[in-house]
């Protein structure tokens, strides 16, 4: 009996050792497959939180069709039920989505603190429309008073948003483009200049980018870098209509117009633009088709003010040097 | 070879229970549970793939947990009935009495969790064509065939360890909790050595979402020789305490 005794406390000591090494290393397997374990609900449900979480989401479904109008009261509730669902299943993307979206009116600060969550999912790295979400609500329907941060926050999401879309929605970059401008407009200056609208800081934001970006003659981003706001494939055409926007936004502000001076002398060097309205204009031009300014005249036969085309000119076979 | 033939002589009395029709009408109401997660299109907006997976690996745990318990019963009127003092009369130790019940109801669990299993992939193949069982579905199946093992050996242990009224009862409690209480994740020594973590074997949420590569087949075997080895230490204990028991 003695033995017998000693037999089964040995076999137990051994296989609580053995069992307690392997459930060890089997946990952190386990950390690694599911990264969102730690944040599960406590409460004790059998290991059914997916099934839990699937019952409260078809009961959600069912409380939202009811729901006539979204006011506070029912923004809190459907934060509420949204809080609960997610606890079990964070990686439900259609609670965030859907969820997100139809509190964002009546409560834009839970809302965004819902898209956040899902856009900051590892799990739900595949999804762009998540930040995108996270961002919109924060750049539209989030006040300074309730989050100063917000537009930080917004272009984050933003960023985030358009890393994971790549080329598919360059909707997500302008979104990008003019949190950053908004950004720029709450801080009023920019290289010293006074910002005075948004025409004006959106012509700083892409400034910046395509200095950042060490822009080309080409109008293509020539180095390809990770942020995705950095890799804008149409920048120069993006920079010169915004300089033509905050030129028209206020004509005769001499910040907006420091700001093009400095914009245009770097960027737009060897174009030849309108000095009233900033459009391109062409060789002979003597007056801008757009607004009728006078411009000054270039690559034509000083002899017979025809267009060069070549090293000749075709009209006169004249060599010398042209306007 | 004389011990495993007394073993296998054991578990053949715990296989009674793939001979009832009962059982396989059972079968099929989970199945037909199963196929009905397919209706749920509209009110799920959309999520009905993941629900069906997510029915399936939930009512193929409850059958796996009914399957188990079902042995502290037998265990329990065997030993009432004077049936089991009767087998141990003959040369028979009490630890092959209980590794008989243990090894019986394990195979007639696999069994049973194995058909639930197939008729889940026949189901979801005639219902989602273009999806096909992913490996990740088919693997959070297996870990619940694998779960048969430990919550079978819970189960022996329980039915000698406390009353038969109660014995049920206290390993279905013992199950569920095992199953749910990652918050003891962090007693690294004791969690998965002296007190049973079922929860390895749930991976529902990662087959649910067929998140590709999540589980290996190398998790399913290490999660397979943790089951068997906790089996081990409680039939050990269970056999312990079977040894002081006076029996009728």
């Amino acid at each position: 009996m003695k033995k017998s005794l000693v037999v089964h406390i040995t076999v137990m000591v051994i296989a609580v050792v053995l069992g307690s090494g392997l459930a060890s290393y089997l946990m952190m397997q386990q950390s690694e497959i599911s990264v969102n374990r730690d944040k599960l609900s406590k409460a004790p449900l059998g290991g059914f939180n997916k099934f839990a979480s699937d019952v409260q989401w078809m009961l959600f479904i069912n409380y939202a069709g009811g729901v006539d109008c979204v006011e506070k009261a029912e923004a809190e509730e459907i934060y509420n039920r949204l809080n609960d669902i997610l606890a079990n299943d964070p990686d439900l993307e259609i609670a965030y989505n859907i969820g997100g979206m139809m509190i964002s009116n009546a409560d834009p600060v839970k809302s965004a603190d819902i898209f956040m969550r899902g856009a900051n999912n590892p799990n739900l790295k595949s999804s762009w429309q998540i930040p995108f979400s996270a961002g919109f609500v924060l750049d539209r329907y989030v006040t300074d008073q309730q989050d100063p941060e917000r537009l930080k926050k917004a272009e984050d999401m933003f960023r985030l948003a358009a890393s994971r879309a790549g080329d598919s929605a360059p909707y997500i970059t302008s979104a990008l483009l003019k949190t950053r401008a908004k950004r720029i407009l709450q801080r009023g200056k920019w290289n010293s200049i006074p910002v005075v609208n948004e025409e004006h800081a959106l012509l700083c934001t892409l400034f910046d980018e395509w200095r950042k970006g060490g822009g080309s003659e080409d109008g293509v981003n020539p180095q390809q870098t990770t942020d995705p706001a950095n890799n804008i494939p149409d920048i120069k055409a993006r920079l010169l209509k915004a300089a033509q926007d905050a030129k028209a936004s206020d004509p005769a502000n001499k910040n907006i117009l420091a700001t093009l001076a400095k914009v245009m002398k770097v960027v737009s060097e060897d174009q030849h633009l309108c000095g009233n309205c900033l459009t391109p204009y062409s060789a002979g031009d003597k007056f801008c088709s757009q607004c009728g300014a006078k411009v000054a005249v270039y690559s034509v036969c000083p002899k017979c003010n025809a267009v060069i085309k070549g090293k000749f000119c075709s009209q006169c076979g004249n060599t010398d040097k042209v306007k | 070879m004389r011990t495993i033939n007394e073993i296998m002589a054991i578990a053949g009395g715990a296989w009674q229970l793939l001979r009832m029709r009962v059982v396989y009408v059972l079968i099929l109401c989970v199945l037909v549970l199963i196929g009905s997660a397919y209706r749920y299109d509209v009110l799920s907006l959309g999520q009905h793939k993941a629900l069906m997976v997510d029915v399936s690996l939930m009512l193929n745990t409850l059958a796996a947990i009914l399957v188990a318990i079902s042995v502290t019963f037998e265990i329990s009127r065997e030993l009432r009935e004077g049936v089991a003092s009767t087998l141990l009369s003959k040369p028979l130790g009490r630890t092959h009495y209980l590794i008989g019940k243990l090894v019986g109801i394990s195979i007639a669990g696999i069994v049973i969790t194995g058909l639930i299993t197939i008729g889940f992939c026949i189901i979801f193949n005639a219902a989602f064509e273009d999806a096909g069982i992913g490996q990740t579905m088919l693997l959070g199946h297996l870990l619940i065939m694998a779960s048969v093992i430990p919550m079978s050996a819970l189960a022996v242990l329980f039915s000698v360890l406390v009353p038969e009224s109660i014995s049920a009862i206290v390993t279905v409690i013992v199950i569920w909790f095992a199953h749910s209480t990652p918050a003891l994740d962090k007693i690294k020594i004791l969690y998965g050595g002296i007190l049973p973590d079922l929860n390895l074997f749930n991976l529902k949420a990662e087959a649910a979402y067929n998140v590709a590569g999540s589980i290996s087949w190398m998790y399913l075997v290490l999660a397979l020789a943790w089951g068997i080895i906790y089996s081990v230490f409680a039939t050990s204990l269970a056999s312990l305490v079977f040894g002081y028991r006076d029996l009728k």
